[in-house]
């Protein structure tokens, strides 16, 4: 377990690493000049740009480019956004914590919904509330968020005052953008929830329980559910990370701030040092929670460790 | 090809069990192929039977709602919605068959060379490929759109990049499955090429999971165009791909409801049906269900 | 699966459920008391209500001095106060200055400042204050924008007392008493401004009947009642202190969201209606279309970018935009369509510019053939090269897009290629200040016709044409020299000849912000710019 825990988090160092290079060439792979680029309409002195010359020691080779990048990166200083006036760190703390909240509300939205539609569903199996659990699955998946958003607010927040339209606080402003974010994942979750739970009833030791009396409540928490669990956990991983680039697109709708609209709004205003601080956050977090989803297996489940 | 059912399959069902889901499972490639069908024929055929210009400014009918004239109403420029709407699928899917074509064509390349060759080269190439999966799903396409610019070319490349790792784990982990097996390595040691190796063996093999996963990543793909176009990175407005249609058409929800609607609608069958044949087709190939 | 009995899956199901109603128990206990401005907003007479409006822009900066932005200034208009007033009809009235007077040769201003009025840090509002706001804005680390443009030639300020300060001139500029009420020029605390210096935005002081209480970037604003507020310009007729205790302005760039915030009444007001929104709604609410001064809605075209730099192409573009269906589509007619470079109203229109260009594709034609263009396949080509045009498209605010493509679609029908490209906010300016594009659609609010000088003289902040021309530059430059006006409008009808001559730019459409509000909401007054001012507002029952 320790061995398997340091290869992981070896290759964790390695993954950053290579997400760290692709975040920093963004703004050395744009034609024309850096640091015209980032000052924007601030640049039209050349002394002005001589200076972020320097600043940025784009006259030095791109290795120490890469590294004081990086260096400055590691203690929190990711460089100033002429565009929003401010410096790129104060637009992270500004963004992280509404998309943490998003993105919390949206995972137990999907994971709690998903069970329950996943668990129903197998109960059912073969009739016809599985198939209509089901075909509302797909549906779900397969539907375009920034469509969804719209429409959920034209019905809860404007014909029904269920909901604020925009800006709102708290749960209630969370309810509508949670659950825009979260219908393509209780989709996924629910049909894969569906199928082990199908899979773990069948095995020999389920059916023995129930044929030597166990009752059917002992066996379906005790023994199927628990087993179901485990590639649940693996789905919940996979999740975060279509919950990380779903935000994206719910926050464009709700007018939310976050990181994806951050993300968004930068790249069209060319802002690259935003886009590359919120990359580069953005990925590594995905791998580190996908490390630490991993480890949790191997942990819940001692037979994985031979493997 | 049987070998890989079974090897995949977990516990073989009863076989009460396995009618009842070989029902359920024809039943979904069907309605599948049917929703595919039918927005297939209307954005192929539908041009040929409507005479409105999909483009065709027309100021004094804007914002019509649905009529005889236009049967999915007009936008705010008077342009005939139902016109827009077939063109702009037109955009959409070709859009996703060659994103999932361009990355499904190096992602398969990829993977086959990394599983059949293996060493140092098969562990870099997977290495990128991890690389590339560390990125959640819209980022990577959202980083090359920022080095690349918007536009409908830029779009598609942007995600023809994230399908290439999907493919590459898939075709090596079926390539390396292939290679150990008793007859290959005999056939390698007497000294048939690599080629034939990979063009007899390997790729029948691969197939039915390619099949499954080309089905998804083409809704997917289609999806994320859309949702490219909606933000304002990919297809640039005026032309009308479903992203861009509901992104424009959003602004009017409270007075035109049907600019959003119909593009929404076509886009989410389009997405169900490949979905549901993917369902289809990996039921029939694994029979574990 | 016959092997699980009923009561488990009503376990399943009440766990489901009780899930379910905690949400909605939430909800609704926490959306009762967010939208405390909702619905009947909370108002009464004893002034302790709140006034939700929906906002179109983030702003660039919350700070009179630094902000190149339009939609800033309505904001600042109720954090500050200004020397001079504006009534909505243009007549300049006292404010924080309550009178003044220019010397013969026109280059000293000498301004008597109102007493007893106090910056809400406690600090006192005098001529050393107003120095210091002078100095903040002049200063070279600053980098102020349209504030510095507004200020022109007057760049020095001192105190002779107390409460009289002179403002020196480099050169006679009439524009000044108009362009000192505009929010850009609101007085700022000196303490403040010596304390904080270019980061200022967070810390704002002013003298205003609201002070600011936060501001979350893109998503709200909350301005709170100033209660020592008692000297609002005398020309608007309330005295103050404001009658609302706080006014939220919710950051909302969708226009859909923003109406979607009013019907649900969430939002009193709403700005930056789309034509076919405020068409439909305004038996509904309380309406107004508020008149925003200055060039309008127009296009500006590079000449330093081909094929616009051939003034053939540009005069034959003006003759194929259709500036009547521009306007039909891109506001559904909201607005008349715009002739000349300045609007009706302002100082220097003349109606006999405005046949200068008619919508007329056969000249256009003439023009071009002669210039060695031919129709290939219905696009014009010469020496084997399409007329390909690009226009920039500003993505944030809708109307933009709408205007690049209405005139696209004008020019396609009149056989010149066109292409719209969306830009985010900063690289906007910057692809036009760097003339990447050759039409870009754009806006200019302002006062006084001084405004041409920053769009076409070479060296102005926005002088994007990039076309040099010392004729003009000085038709301009004499303009803002001299006090007499009908010189002034002479001069000023002489450089739009000579704009519309060279064909520098197509006209669009006056600018109104169109505006819907709650019938509860009364007392929003408006200053001449277009500016919402608040103090004496008030929401109803």
């Amino acid at each position: 377990m320790l061995r398997y825990t340091a290869r992981r988090i070896g290759a964790l160092i390695f993954l950053a690493i290579g997400i760290s290079i692709i975040a920093f060439s963004i703004l050395r792979l744009i034609p024309g000049s850096p640091a015209q680029a980032i000052l924007g309409t601030s640049g039209t002195s050349k002394a002005e740009l001589a200076r972020l010359n320097a600043q940025l020691g784009l006259n030095r080779p791109l290795v120490i480019q890469y590294l004081s990048w990086v260096g400055d990166a590691l203690r929190g200083n990711f460089g100033y956004s002429y565009s929003q006036k401010q410096s790129v760190s104060s637009l992270l703390a500004q963004n992280i914590p509404p998309t943490l909240e998003l993105i919390a509300v949206g995972m137990v939205l999907t994971v709690v919904f998903g069970m329950l539609i996943g668990v129903g569903a197998a109960l059912r199996r073969g009739r016809l509330t599985d198939t209509a659990l089901m075909a509302a699955s797909v549906t779900f998946l397969s539907l375009p968020s920034f469509w969804l958003g719209q429409l959920l607010i034209q019905v809860f927040a404007v014909q029904v005052h269920l909901f604020p339209v925009v800006g709102g606080t708290g749960l209630a402003g969370l309810t509508l953008p949670a659950v825009t974010l979260a219908l393509g994942g209780v989709g996924l979750t629910a049909r894969f929830v569906r199928s082990s739970v199908i899979e773990a009833a069948q095995q020999p030791h389920v059916v023995i329980a129930r044929a030597k009396g166990v009752s059917r409540g002992r066996i379906l928490f005790g023994h199927v559910i628990r087993n179901s669990l485990l590639p649940v956990i693996n789905i919940v991983g996979l999740q975060f990370g279509s919950l990380l680039s779903g935000v994206v697109i719910v926050e464009e709708v709700f007018s939310r701030n976050g990181l994806g609209r951050l993300l968004v709004d930068s790249i069209l205003s060319k802002d690259y040092p935003t886009v590359q601080a919120v990359v580069l956050l953005i990925a590594v977090t995905y791998c580190v929670v996908t490390l630490l989803v991993d480890l949790a297996y191997r942990i819940i489940d001692p037979r994985t460790a031979t493997r | 090809m049987d070998t890989t059912a079974v090897v995949s399959a977990g516990v073989t069902p009863p076989r009460g069990r396995s009618r009842l889901a070989g029902a359920f499972r024809h039943k979904s490639l069907a309605i599948g192929v049917a929703l595919i069908v039918i927005v297939l024929a209307v954005v192929i055929i539908g041009p040929f039977l409507n005479s409105h210009n999909p483009d065709a400014v027309n100021p004094g009918a804007a914002f019509d709602p649905p009529s005889a004239a236009h049967p999915f109403g007009t936008d705010s420029f008077g342009r005939d919605m139902l016109s827009r709407v077939e063109t702009g699928g037109r955009y959409t899917i070709t859009a996703a068959i060659v994103i999932v074509l361009l990355g499904g064509v190096v992602g398969i390349a990829l993977g086959i060379v990394a599983g059949y060759f293996r060493g140092v080269l098969g562990f870099v190439i997977m290495r990128l490929m991890d690389l590339l999966l560390a990125f959640p799903g819209l980022l990577l396409a959202l980083t090359a759109a920022a080095i690349l610019g918007s536009g409908l070319t830029n779009g598609v490349l942007a995600l023809a990049i994230i399908a290439v790792p999907a493919y590459a784990r898939v075709a090596e982990g079926a390539t390396i499955e292939i290679r150990n097996r008793p007859y290959i390595d005999a056939a390698t040691s007497v000294g048939v090429n690599p080629f034939t190796m990979i063009t007899r063996h390997v790729l029948p093999n691969v197939r039915d999971d390619l099949l499954v996963l080309t089905s998804s990543w083409i809704g997917l793909s289609a999806l994320w165009i859309a949702a490219l176009g909606f933000i304002g990175l990919g297809v640039q407005p005026p032309t009308p791909e479903w992203g861009t249609l509901l992104s424009g058409g959003q602004d009017y929800l409270s007075v035109a409801w049907w600019i959003t609607t119909f593009p929404g609608i076509f886009l989410a069958l389009f997405v169900i049906g490949t979905n549901l044949i993917g369902d289809g087709l990996r039921d029939h190939f694994d029979k574990t269900l | 699966m016959y092997v699980f009995a009923k009561k488990n899956k009503r376990s399943a199901v009440a766990l489901g459920a009780v899930a379910v109603l905690t949400l909605m128990a939430a909800a609704c206990s926490s959306s009762s008391a967010a939208s405390s401005g909702s619905t009947t907003g909370s108002g009464s007479a004893s002034g302790s209500g709140t006034i939700t409006i929906g906002w179109a822009q983030n702003p660039d900066s919350l700070d009179p001095a630094l902000t190149s932005e339009q939609d800033v200034a309505p904001i600042d208009a109720n954090i500050f106060d200004t020397l001079t007033w504006l009534t909505p009809a243009g007549t300049v009235t006292p404010d924080l200055a309550t009178s003044w007077s220019i010397s013969p040769d026109g280059k000293t201003y000498t301004f008597h400042l109102r007493s007893g009025v106090k910056f809400t840090d406690g600090t006192p509002f005098n001529a050393q204050a107003v120095v210091a706001n002078w100095d903040f804005i002049t200063a070279k680390s600053t980098q102020s924008t349209v504030a510095l443009s507004l200020l022109g030639p007057c760049l020095t300020a001192q105190a002779t007392s107390a409460s009289v300060v002179t403002v020196s001139c480099t050169a006679p500029y009439a524009p000044l008493l108009n362009q000192l009420s505009e929010p850009y020029l609101g007085m700022q605390s000196a303490a403040a401004i010596q304390k904080y210096g270019k980061n200022i935005a967070n810390h704002l002081v002013g003298t205003g009947a609201f002070s600011l209480q936060s501001y979350v970037s893109n998503q709200k604003i909350v301005l709170v009642r100033n209660p020592a507020y008692t000297w609002a310009p005398p020309a608007l007729g309330v005295q103050g202190p404001a009658k609302v205790a706080k006014l939220v302005y919710n950051i909302v760039p969708s226009p859909q969201s923003r109406l979607e915030s009013l019907e649900s009444g969430q939002s009193q007001l709403i700005q930056q209606v789309a034509g076919i929104d405020f068409e439909k709604f305004k038996s509904q609410y309380t309406a107004l279309s508020v008149p925003i001064p200055g060039l309008g809605f127009f296009s500006t075209l590079t000449t330093t970018l081909a094929p616009t730099n051939d003034l053939a192409v540009r005069e034959a573009i003006l003759y194929s935009v259709n500036r009547q269906s521009v306007v039909q589509l891109a506001d559904s007619g909201a607005f008349p369509p715009s002739n000349a470079p300045l609007l009706p109203g302002m100082l220097g229109y003349s109606p006999s510019l405005a046949g200068e260009y008619p919508y007329d594709p056969a000249k256009a034609a003439q023009i071009l053939q002669a210039d060695g263009w031919t129709k290939v396949g219905g696009v014009w080509t010469k020496d084997g090269k399409q007329l390909s045009l690009t226009i920039a498209a500003f993505s944030q605010l809708p109307e933009y897009p709408l205007f690049a493509q209405a005139i696209q679609s004008s020019l396609e029908a009149n056989g010149m290629k066109a292409s719209v490209t969306l830009e985010g906010p900063s690289a906007y300016i910057n692809s036009a200040a760097k003339g990447e594009y050759n039409i870009t659609p754009t806006s200019y609010v302002g006062v006084d016709p001084s405004a041409l000088a920053v769009w076409f003289q070479p060296g102005g902040l926005y002088s994007w044409s990039k076309y040099n021309s010392t004729t003009l530059a000085n038709l301009l430059n004499k303009a803002q020299v001299t006090d007499d006006t009908s010189v002034r409008a002479g001069l000023y009808l002489q450089a739009q000849q000579l704009i519309m001559q060279q064909a520098l730019m197509i006209p669009g459409r006056p600018q109104a912000d169109l505006v819907l509000m709650a019938k509860n909401l009364t007392g929003v007054a408006y200053e001449g710019g277009g500016w919402e001012l608040f103090v004496g507002a008030s929401l109803g029952s």
